[in-house]
């Protein structure tokens, strides 16, 4: 028997393989790994350190205590990405709660130190069984966009948690009863790294910041909720690692923000800004590190474009940018000629400029992305918001932007007339040049594609693994077209498209390496019923009807997801699960 | 065996089962011919004619849909392709919608044929009619956006209050002075 396992395991003794697989950490490879045979399959289960799960619902905490005991890190998502856009019910369900039960049982992952929850909803009893039982090793805590906690637990968390490196909290909805987590993070903690209350609207003391920051030498990044940054001059001079800042606030008054302001202090290690609510006369006090700057975030400035255009022609090493449509094709342009080495934009999305809130230059349109496409060809993430488009535009960017990994594209409701629609041709030279795209949305409106066009997506997005779809294709014949050409896709999300119950459900079984899908705005049947040509063994199937109680737009939801852990037993009422039992 | 045609970009495709139809757009069928079967089918195509036996009606329902979505598509298409105008029109298929029939009759007179060709050309694709007749979805804002928008607007508000022309929905708030143009 001995001879035979040996035999199986190659000849390399258990400690030998383990070493080797401790320098084997993608997912994929992993995967092989540990089919290979059971021995390789129990080395992967005792080396593996990090696990992502896509989708709680997928599995259940049992099951992956069983398979990865010895993780010291772990990921998990629950809500569809819709959440962030105010479209899923609060009650959807995404509750960490039966996670951390069993992450907290006795004797059970034993090594975890980093957890990182996106999308979930956290409760207070959640954080405090954590703090109370792993508060000796854990190093990081991602709270990332949860829910359903408060400002007490938070002060368990900091003040058991005496390691914490990274304390992340962005775009979390938190009970705010005061600043006395952070203040227990200041005066407790030397070790930390990165603290990011972003996008929350905690208060806190500057006073307790500024400690931090005397404390914790080794504070690299931290983002912060509104405060008039004239009351963290202080922490900026305590900060002396400090590489990344966000949040802050800037102070209204006419006149009297040019004093307040002048010289403002950075450490000089810092290179990457994101200042909110930053407006025109404040502007300059980024000027003297403009040059460093790697990563700028201007999403909640409150910038003109001609600000756009003062500013960015000082920051020739930016690697990330972000800002929103106020930018303008004139801006755009000034960023294709500065910023050679730009790897990310983002073009953000800006008011619908009721009352001349936004500068009227600022919209962005196949001009500026033909000039970000032939200025920028290190650039791998690129999404906007645009008010027209050509085929030309998409043309350029799949001759230009030959290292895009991630394109998105929203076109506005804006302009009554589109310059050149539909976009068949250039989607399909889009896709066709960029060959390493792996996540791709286009986001349009009726005759924005044709039912070819949608053809095109299947046919020339063979190896896109994640795409969003809205307002593509004029018929069900663009979907037969799209999954007939049996693209790779694993993740895909539809909105506002005029395809049938019974078409999706077809196309659906034919996308070979599908794992989830989310639909909103299609023609639903009143109870789903279509959807019985996609019931199949381990694949969830939700159909999710609007009630009075939920945020979302009033329209139907389909939720589907491969999932060994059966149907979920948390499904609030006005969710339907097919088929019926 | 006249064929007359009315559209010259496109071929027509002519089913004929020998069914009574109200107008005829399209040719006569001849009726010297002899009494054709029940289950006989006649295609009239470019300038020729093919006669099967012994037909099935569900197959015979089958080519009619193909040959009405083919003609529907070539029908519809234009329009979206040459759009500049992309306010949810209607196509030209929604002009006239009987639904399509179903049942086939088999009466010798050729007129019913064509009208059941022609029922089936512009009923054949009512997704396309639905999509356009179907409102969209208006684009969902970001929630964290949509939080900085809010925030901004506050600003605007309390920094001139009085300013504010329309007050009761938060959407129209108008100011005297934008941000960006203060000295």
């Amino acid at each position: 028997m001995v001879e035979l396992r040996r035999a199986m395991s190659f000849g390399i003794p258990d400690v030998a393989l383990d070493l080797v697989l401790a320098h084997i950490e993608h997912p994929r490879d992993r995967d092989a790994v540990s089919l290979v045979c059971r021995s390789w399959h129990r080395a992967d289960a005792r080396t593996r350190r990090h696990v992502t799960i896509a989708m709680s619902y997928s599995t259940t905490p049992a099951v992956l205590a069983r398979r990865f005991p010895c993780l010291l890190s772990l990921k998990l998502k629950s809500k569809p990405r819709a959440a962030m856009f105010n479209l899923i019910p609060r009650d959807w369900g995404g509750a960490a709660a039966p996670w951390l039960a069993r992450i907290c049982q006795p004797s059970s992952f034993d090594l975890l130190r980093s957890l990182h929850l996106r999308r979930m909803v956290v409760t207070d009893p959640d954080l405090s069984l954590l703090a109370a039982v792993k508060a000796p090793l854990l190093l990081s805590l991602k709270l990332d966009r949860c829910d359903g906690f408060s400002t007490h637990s938070l002060s368990r968390i900091t003040s058991a948690c005496r390691k914490l490196e990274t304390l992340f909290l962005e775009e979390s909805i938190i009970e705010d009863h005061g600043g006395e987590w952070l203040h227990e993070l200041a005066t407790n903690n030397t070790a930390l790294v990165t603290l990011n209350f972003y996008l929350t609207d905690l208060s806190f003391s500057p006073a307790d910041l500024e400690l931090l920051a005397q404390n914790c030498r080794s504070l690299t990044t931290l983002k912060i909720s509104d405060h008039d940054i004239s009351d963290l001059v202080g922490l900026f001079h305590a900060a002396n690692a400090l590489q990344d800042f966000g949040g802050g606030s800037f102070d209204d008054e006419n006149g009297m923000a040019v004093n307040k302001y002048n010289n403002f202090y950075f450490p000089p290690s810092l290179q990457s800004l994101s200042l909110a609510f930053m407006a025109t006369d404040e502007m300059h006090i980024l000027f003297p590190y403009a040059a460093i700057l790697k990563k700028l975030d201007l999403q909640y400035a409150l910038l003109s474009t001609e600000d756009h255009c003062q500013l960015i022609p000082r920051c020739p090493n930016l690697l990330v940018l972000a800002v929103r449509e106020v930018v303008g094709d004139r801006g755009l342009e000034v960023v294709a000629q500065t910023c050679r080495k730009l790897q990310r934009l983002r073009v953000e999305r800006g008011a619908d400029d009721q009352g001349g809130v936004e500068d009227e230059q600022g919209r962005v349109s196949q001009v500026g992305l033909i000039s970000i496409a032939r200025g920028c060809p290190d650039l791998e993430h690129l999404a906007v918001h645009v008010s027209d488009i050509t085929n030309t535009a998409l043309i350029s960017i799949g001759t230009y932007s030959k290292n895009l990994f991630d394109f998105r594209l929203v076109l506005l409701e804006r302009e009554v007339t589109i310059t050149d629609l539909p976009l068949d041709n250039g989607v399909r030279a889009l896709l066709h040049g960029c060959t390493k795209l792996g996540r791709f949305s286009l986001y349009l409106r009726a005759g924005g594609l044709s039912d070819a066009g949608l053809g095109y997506i299947g046919e020339y997005g063979r190896n896109v693994r994640y795409m969003l779809l809205g307002n593509v294709g004029e018929s069900d014949r663009g979907l037969m077209l799209f999954a007939g050409s049996r693209p790779n896709l694993q993740k895909l999300e539809l909105r506002s498209c005029c395809f049938s119950e019974r078409a999706l459900a077809t196309a659906v079984m034919q996308l070979p390496s599908l794992r989830y899908i989310w639909v909103q705005g299609y023609q639903a049947t009143p109870d789903g019923s279509d959807l019985a040509a996609m019931v199949r063994p381990f694949w969830n199937i939700e159909f999710i009807s609007p009630n009075s109680e939920s945020d979302a737009d009033a329209q139907v939801q389909i939720l589907a997801y491969y999932s060994l852990a059966g149907r979920r037993s948390d499904c609030p009422p006005y969710i339907r699960c097919i088929p019926p039992l | 065996m006249v064929k007359e045609e009315k559209e010259s970009e496109q071929q027509q495709l002519d089913l004929s089962l020998k069914s009574a139809a109200p107008h005829n757009r399209y040719s006569q069928v001849p009726m010297s011919a002899p009494q054709p079967s029940k289950s006989q089918l006649t295609i009239f195509y470019g300038g020729s004619v093919c006669v099967y036996d012994a037909v099935p009606p569900e197959k015979a329902q089958a080519i009619m849909l193909i040959a009405a979505a083919t003609a529907a598509a070539s029908a519809i298409k234009p329009p979206a392709v040459n759009s500049n105008h992309i306010a949810p029109a209607t196509g030209p298929a929604t002009s006239a919608s009987p639904s399509l029939t179903r049942s086939l009759s088999f009466q010798s007179s050729s007129a019913a044929a064509a009208a059941a060709a022609a029922q089936a050309q512009i009923a054949a694709n009512p997704n396309s009619s639905l999509c356009k007749l179907q409102a969209e979805l208006p684009i969902a804002r970001r929630h964290s956006l949509q939080r900085f928008m809010e925030k901004r607007r506050d600003r605007i508000v309390s920094k001139a209050p009085y300013a504010v022309e329309k007050s009761s929905d938060g959407k129209e708030i108008s100011v005297l002075e934008s941000k960006p143009q203060v000295a």
